[in-house]
């Protein structure tokens, strides 16, 4: 249960900090999206592509990069898969992803992909794959771009482009601010443009995407988190339980002795509180040892542990424990010191 | 006059109500005084069993009262009935009672580390007990390791950990050979005779008559002499 719990943690943590990585490394002042749009990860936005030209005219803007975001499929030798398809300017910092391998895309027929998506359908460097009928060679290799349901992909804003059919349209414009400019005051200024245009520090931004992630994910995990605890705690009581009724005898003498019901009590609760330690040190070490194997056979999982995942994991298998020992104790109670005068 | 450890007033015990009432114990009044040693006989069913049972606070009575060192054992809550077990009253029962998963040691040390003595205290009172009862050298053995003798001479030991006042004896000879048998009436006389403790004993041996200060017969619940 607890290996359950330490999964299910680690596998949150991992999808909040690599599916929002690459908003999270952008390094730029602001973002400018359709009005009503709020995030990058689970929103439509569509902007025309003079905005950029507005706002590269505000006094402040250093630099405005266009990028053009949508949701394809791409066949790979290995079967067809789902892409975040990401298009900008090569050669725009703004906008290019992480790299763990290999280069940015520099030219058209290029792309980028996360490295998931590329361990998942067997593709490397050198590679090709189709998207609507277009071929691209893999330049390399990215993180910070997986967001479990769907992977990240970067491709030239022109190839994005031809791939939409819409030449005036973008999805997001990155503005970078000339320095010493503050990002609200760049903000402001773009809110006063109007047009139908919204805009957003690159903080903003990263908490709206973190917690658009919470609202989707964090009542999931923490459902599939109390019942795994539930679980835990039936199969802790039903043990448990079944070793009061076992060792009745006993604990019938042990009353008889001069035992108090609170000394048996906090015994029962000793036995499920040391259950339950060896097996969260079962679990912690079966994680530790399962968890670097995972992404090989199941490569979009992100797993990362933290002191507060492993806290939370163990703050549930005590509530199993305590939990998990009321039954037995109930069960302990209606045994009567009497009882050893039975044959 | 030292009053009794063990006094029983026109104690009864009845299970069940209305027309499924069985009265197994009806006003039985009995003191047991220090250094003596009573055998309480009967048949099966005469309430014998019962009649220890609240004796040693195990059952609570339906009428009467029991004393136990002067504390009047229905005024007591569930932890002062544990307390007064565990420092007033040793058991001593047929089938030895000892817990299988502890060795000899530790059943004997089970009583005096529930009275909150420290362990090194505790395991040199159990073994001191042990070698007085010539079992030192099986010590760290289990329960199922040894005789039936010896195994009620380790619930002998235990009962006596906490050095009680009152010790209560349930057919201790019943599960035992001759000789062994010998040897526990022995220990049990000795025990009120030699230490000064109240010891009520019940049973069917008819052996036992001849170590016993008074001998009290029960039927139907109740003494018939």
């Amino acid at each position: 249960m607890v290996l359950l719990l330490l999964f299910l943690g680690a596998m949150y943590q991992g999808l909040r900090s690599e599916s929002n990585g690459y908003v999270r490394e952008r390094p730029v002042s602001a973002w400018v999206a359709q009005d009503n749009t709020n995030n990058f990860l689970r929103s439509s936005s569509y902007l025309r592509t003079w905005h950029r030209d507005s706002i590269a005219a505000l006094p402040g803007v250093a630099r405005v990069t266009p990028m053009l975001r949508l949701v394809t499929t791409a066949e790979t030798p290995m079967g067809a898969g789902t892409l975040f398809l990401i298009g900008y300017p090569p050669g725009a910092a703004a906008a290019e992803p992480h790299l763990v391998a290999g280069r940015q895309v520099a030219d058209s027929g290029e792309i980028v992909l996360d490295r998931a998506f590329a361990r998942k359908y067997r593709l490397v460097i050198g590679d090709t794959l189709r998207i609507q009928r277009h071929e691209y060679r893999v330049t390399g290799l990215s993180s910070g771009t997986n967001a479990v349901m769907v992977q990240f992909a970067f491709i030239s804003l022109a190839d994005a482009v031809a791939l939409v059919g819409f030449r005036s349209i973008v999805s997001f414009l990155l503005v970078e601010g000339i320095p010493g400019v503050p990002a609200d005051s760049l903000v402001a200024r773009v809110r006063r443009l109007g047009g139908r245009v919204n805009a957003f520090t690159q903080d903003q931004f990263v908490a709206n995407n973190q917690a658009e992630l919470q609202a989707g994910l964090l009542p999931v995990v923490a459902a599939v988190d109390v019942f795994t605890a539930l679980v835990g705690a039936m199969v802790l009581a039903l043990l448990l339980y079944s070793a009061v009724s076992e060792r009745r005898e006993d604990y019938a003498v042990l009353k008889a002795l001069g035992a108090r019901n609170s000394t048996l009590r906090s015994s029962v609760l000793k036995q499920a509180l040391l259950a339950t330690a060896m097996g969260s040190a079962a679990g912690l070490c079966t994680y530790l040892a399962l968890a670097p194997l995972a992404p090989r056979f199941v490569p979009q999982i992100a797993l990362a542990l933290s002191p507060m995942v492993v806290g939370q994991a163990l703050g549930f298998a005590l509530a199993m424990a305590l939990v998990g020992a009321i039954l037995p104790i109930v069960r302990l109670e209606r045994v009567y010191p009497a009882e050893v005068f039975r044959a | 006059m030292i009053p009794a450890p063990l006094v029983l007033q026109d104690v009864g015990r009845s299970f069940g109500e209305g027309d499924q009432k069985v009265e197994a114990v009806r006003g039985v009044s009995l003191s047991v005084a220090a250094g003596e040693l009573v055998l309480v006989m009967g048949p099966s069913g005469s309430g014998k069993t019962t009649l220890l049972s609240m004796a040693g606070s195990l059952l609570p009575h339906t009428s009467g009262l029991v004393t136990v060192v002067g504390q009047r054992i229905d005024q007591l809550t569930s932890d002062g009935l544990a307390d007064i077990r565990l420092r007033t009253i040793g058991f001593v029962f047929q089938a030895f009672r000892l817990i299988d998963a502890l060795s000899v040691e530790e059943n004997v040390e089970l009583p005096l580390n529930l009275a909150g003595n420290r362990r090194p205290k505790s395991r040199e009172r159990a073994r001191a007990l042990l070698e007085m009862f010539g079992l030192g050298p099986r010590r760290a053995l289990h329960p199922h390791a040894l005789s039936g003798g010896e195994q009620q001479r380790v619930a002998i030991a235990r009962a006596l950990a906490n050095d009680p006042a009152v010790l209560l004896a349930d057919e201790p000879t019943g599960n035992l050979g001759a000789r062994a048998g010998a040897e526990v009436i022995r220990l049990l006389h000795d025990s009120a005779h030699q230490r000064g403790r109240a010891v009520m004993v019940v049973s069917h041996d008819a052996r036992l008559r001849g170590y016993a200060d008074r001998v009290i017969t029960m039927e139907d619940g109740v003494i018939r002499d």
